[in-house]
């Protein structure tokens, strides 16, 4: 038995497609791929599968992490990508196999890009509000309590790119258990003063606090 | 529309999901190369409608056929309709994005008659007239299916041409013309001309109806060569029927996302007051091997992990043993759980049980339907209390702990002694448990019994019977639970207005269409849903038309009264149901099929010949 790592892209409609009913598409894809994975042996046997890090209903991501276990030796990474490859549902894109290096605790920083509609001047006061030195967010707690703090020190990396009906923002945030910033946190502030319209959030590539790729 | 507008639209919408298609096994065909496009549409929510398995076998079916695309609708819930009606976009096929205006037919299962209101939103908000005659060219042509066309009469106006019974061979042969209708660039009329000559097919148009003074009908003549009386289609055999080798998977949960495996149709029960047992007849089965592969096919294909086996009475079937072991031999290998809904409680035998439980433990439920002896009698269940209290005892030292039993009231001849003979036999089932040496361990039991408000319906003995009036049903409701001693015991039943207002529409006749026609002018929509339903709307319109909901629901009918479906045939004669309804009236119970054949008619639509002695005489 041995583990193995799924790296897949989620595109298109899939974005619609919330996280938890992902654990339940990707238990039916390894079924219809007839794959030898390890069962749990409780009293309800099932995939054992496990998913690094959750996905916000509506983005897209090109790097989105699923671990299993192959109980048959004979079958290879690359079988058991071609067995995947042919049970997708469309949308979700088998990126690679790969066996797994590092633990999914040691995940620390995802990229976002974040497409955005906006005119002239909502592109120039967005700017200016994601480059200021701090900005406050609101954020519910798990005990339903609101609580502020300054999330700019959190943005690891910022960068614009203007396009000619609006911006496109790079955004490098923490993730994973330790700490986790969804992009919306600041965009929904932001929102509340400039008016402009999200076309796209795309999750990228994941990496390890040495900025290391996930792997 | 493009993804990008349906992007747009499901902004701040709740669970997008069911709206934007693109799930596993869904079909996409070239539209450009396409001759005939097929909207399938399900008046309800997607969760409703995606697990519903006509509509399974109908999209697999109609997409088998070269030249034509079907695609799945649904209904939008008013957060999506809002931001709908303000992007001016109406409701669309899941796998094109195209809206309905594009479809050369939409068609929309029927199961339930509260669903009528929601059909008609559903065609409103896409910008289809509504009103047959409205709309001239042969396409955008209405069509409907499933149970409630036994009685099309109240939405006979809206609905241009009709399917009676089983639909595998007639749509057929009902897509088959339209495609060659349509190619020849044929009228709406000329292609209706020739599909009322198809098996199974009713065109209301082609058929007037007269009344008498006091509001009943006179008569129903077909107004051109139509035929006098439609016949409803069955199949015939069902080991080579279509059936889908797989089914499209939703991505959100749906009511029942699983596996569904059908083992027979029709039922040889002969309950008094249930639809689908007198409509299905006569009982075909199919082989435990075909169901076997069938089941397997769709497990491998969709991924589920879950099987249903599908009918009206799974115990009934003949086979079922060998059937279990026909599954179990690969169920098993591949962690499938079966679930076996529709099971008779006096074939719950604890091998059964065994085999079973033996993947999984799912919920228990038995459907008594009356309390007492002599009211299962009336309605021909024939169950006794000792049959029922041994497959509760079963099913506890199984180690089920949760019995839920459905019961109905307000049924034909029901006094109060019968209605407290209900909570006495929950009560014996909660005693029943305690006084179990053996019963599970630091477990309570409980009991929940489900009441439903009788609504009598057509082509049944009960289709003459007057509604019990909502006043008398809250009374026996009451009653039931004043009579309760025990907290073990739960009683819940469904809004008794929805109960009424299903007695009118079963029964109803073409007046009722203006009506429909006012409900869907003020916008009525999810009515089958409780916290959607306004009653004051239906009462008004109701009003408005000088029409009364008594008329339809509470008056007790004649024997000789011609009703609004005597035009329809199917299969059980009329004689037949009269029979059962005097029998009824005396608490006499007829056979089951197997037993003894009561002579219903149905067989005569079998083309192998019934085996059926008394049926040969019959003929």
């Amino acid at each position: 038995m041995r583990n193995v790592r799924l790296i897949y892209k989620k595109q298109g409609r899939a974005k619609y497609i919330s996280h938890l009913d992902m654990n339940r598409l990707m238990l039916r894809v390894i079924k219809r791929a007839n794959l030898p994975v390890w069962f749990t042996e409780g009293f309800n046997p099932h995939a054992f599968i496990t998913f690094a890090l959750p996905l916000s209903l509506g983005f897209i991501s090109e790097y989105d992490i699923c671990d299993f276990r192959i109980v048959d030796d004979n079958f290879s990474n690359q079988d058991v990508k071609e067995a995947l490859e042919k049970c997708m549902p469309e949308g979700i894109e088998v990126v690679d196999i790969i066996e797994p290096l590092m633990k999914v605790k040691e995940l620390c920083f995802a990229q976002f890009e974040l497409q955005i509609e906006c005119d002239e001047n909502a592109k120039k006061t967005l700017i200016e509000f994601l480059n200021k030195d701090e900005i406050i967010v609101e954020k519910m707690t798990k005990k339903k309590q609101i609580k502020t703090f300054d999330v700019k020190p959190k943005i690891k990396k910022l960068s614009f790119e203007e396009l000619e009906n609006g911006l496109k923002v790079s955004l490098l945030l923490p993730c994973g258990s330790e700490d986790n910033v969804n992009p919306m946190l600041i965009f929904d502030e932001a929102a509340k003063n400039i008016s402009f319209d999200i076309d796209l959030v795309k999750r990228g590539k994941l990496y390890d606090k040495n900025m290391q790729l996930f792997h | 529309m493009t993804e990008k507008q349906l992007d747009l639209l499901l902004k701040g919408v709740q669970k997008p999901g069911r709206y934007t298609g693109g799930e596993y096994n869904q079909v996409v065909k070239d539209k450009e190369k396409v001759d005939v496009r097929f909207a399938f549409c399900f008046p309800d929510t997607y969760e409703i409608g995606m697990s519903h398995l006509g509509i399974k076998i109908l999209y697999s079916l109609l997409n088998s056929v070269e030249g034509v695309w079907c695609e799945r609708a649904f209904a939008p819930l008013p957060d999506m309709e809002e931001n709908m009606k303000k992007a001016g976009i109406g409701v669309w096929g899941l796998e094109s994005l195209d809206e309905l205006k594009c479809f050369d037919v939409i068609g929309f299962t029927l199961q339930y008659e509260m669903c009528y209101t929601t059909m008609l939103h559903m065609l409103k908000i896409s910008d289809i007239p509504l009103l047959s005659s409205e709309r001239k060219g042969l396409e955008n042509l209405v069509v409907a299916g499933g149970p409630c066309t036994c009685n099309l009469e109240p939405v006979a106006d809206f609905i241009d041409l009709a399917f009676l019974g089983d639909g595998e061979d007639s749509m057929i042969e009902f897509i088959n013309l339209y495609k060659d209708y349509k190619k020849k660039g044929a009228s709406k009329q000329d292609f209706l001309q020739a599909a009322a000559k198809i098996n199974g097919v009713y065109i209301p148009s082609f058929y007037d109806v007269s009344y008498n003074d006091d509001g009943t009908v006179k008569e129903v003549k077909p107004n051109c060569d139509a035929p006098e009386k439609p016949q409803k289609a069955i199949v015939q055999d069902l080991d080579s029927m279509f059936f889908p080798e797989t089914f499209v998977v939703p991505y959100i949960n749906t009511v029942f996302d699983r596996a569904t495996a059908e083992v027979f149709r029709g039922c040889i029960r002969g309950c008094r007051f249930c639809q689908a047992g007198m409509m299905t007849r006569p009982v075909r089965e199919k082989s435990p091997q075909v169901v076997s592969d069938q089941a397997k096919s769709l497990c491998d294909s969709t991924g589920y992990d879950e099987l249903s086996l599908c009918s009206l009475s799974t115990s009934d079937y003949t086979k079922i043993e060998e059937l279990l072991c026909d599954l179990l031999d690969w169920t098993e290998k591949d962690k499938v759980n079966i679930s076996l809904p529709s099971m008779r409680i006096d074939a719950f035998s604890p091998e059964l049980l065994e085999k079973v439980s033996k993947v999984r433990k799912s919920g228990l439920t038995f459907a008594p339907e009356a309390g007492s002896q002599r009211m299962r009698n009336v309605i021909n269940k024939n169950l006794d209390e000792d049959v029922i209290l041994d497959s509760c005892k079963i099913a506890f030292e199984g180690g089920h702990t949760a019995v839920k039993l459905y019961f109905m009231l307000g049924l034909p001849t029901e006094t109060m002694e019968d209605i407290e003979a209900i909570g006495e036999l929950a009560q014996k089932i909660v005693d029943l448990f305690y006084e179990m040496p053996n019963k599970p361990k630091g477990k309570g039991v409980q009991v929940s019994i489900s009441l439903a408000t009788f609504v009598p319906k057509p082509h049944t003995p009960f289709q003459w019977f007057g509604q019990n009036e909502l006043e008398l049903v809250r009374k026996k409701q009451q009653h039931l639970v004043e009579h309760l001693t025990t907290k073990k015991i739960q009683v819940s039943w469904h809004e008794s207005k929805t109960s009424l207002l299903e007695a009118v529409l079963a029964r109803g006749d073409r007046k009722l269409n203006k009506v429909m026609l006012k409900l869907a002018e003020s916008n009525c929509n999810f009515d089958a849903w409780d916290e959607y339903l306004d009653f004051e709307k239906w009462e008004k319109a109701f009003e408005e038309c000088g029409l009364s909901m008594e008329f339809y629901a509470n008056r007790q009918r004649e024997f000789d009264e011609v009703l609004p479906w005597d035009h329809l045939d199917y299969g059980v004669t009329k004689e037949f149901l009269i029979r059962e309804m005097k029998k009824a009236e005396k608490a006499e119970v007829t056979k089951n099929c197997r037993e003894k054949c009561a002579g219903c008619g149905a067989n005569k639509m079998l083309e192998r010949g019934t085996d059926c002695a008394k049926c040969k005489v019959n003929l």
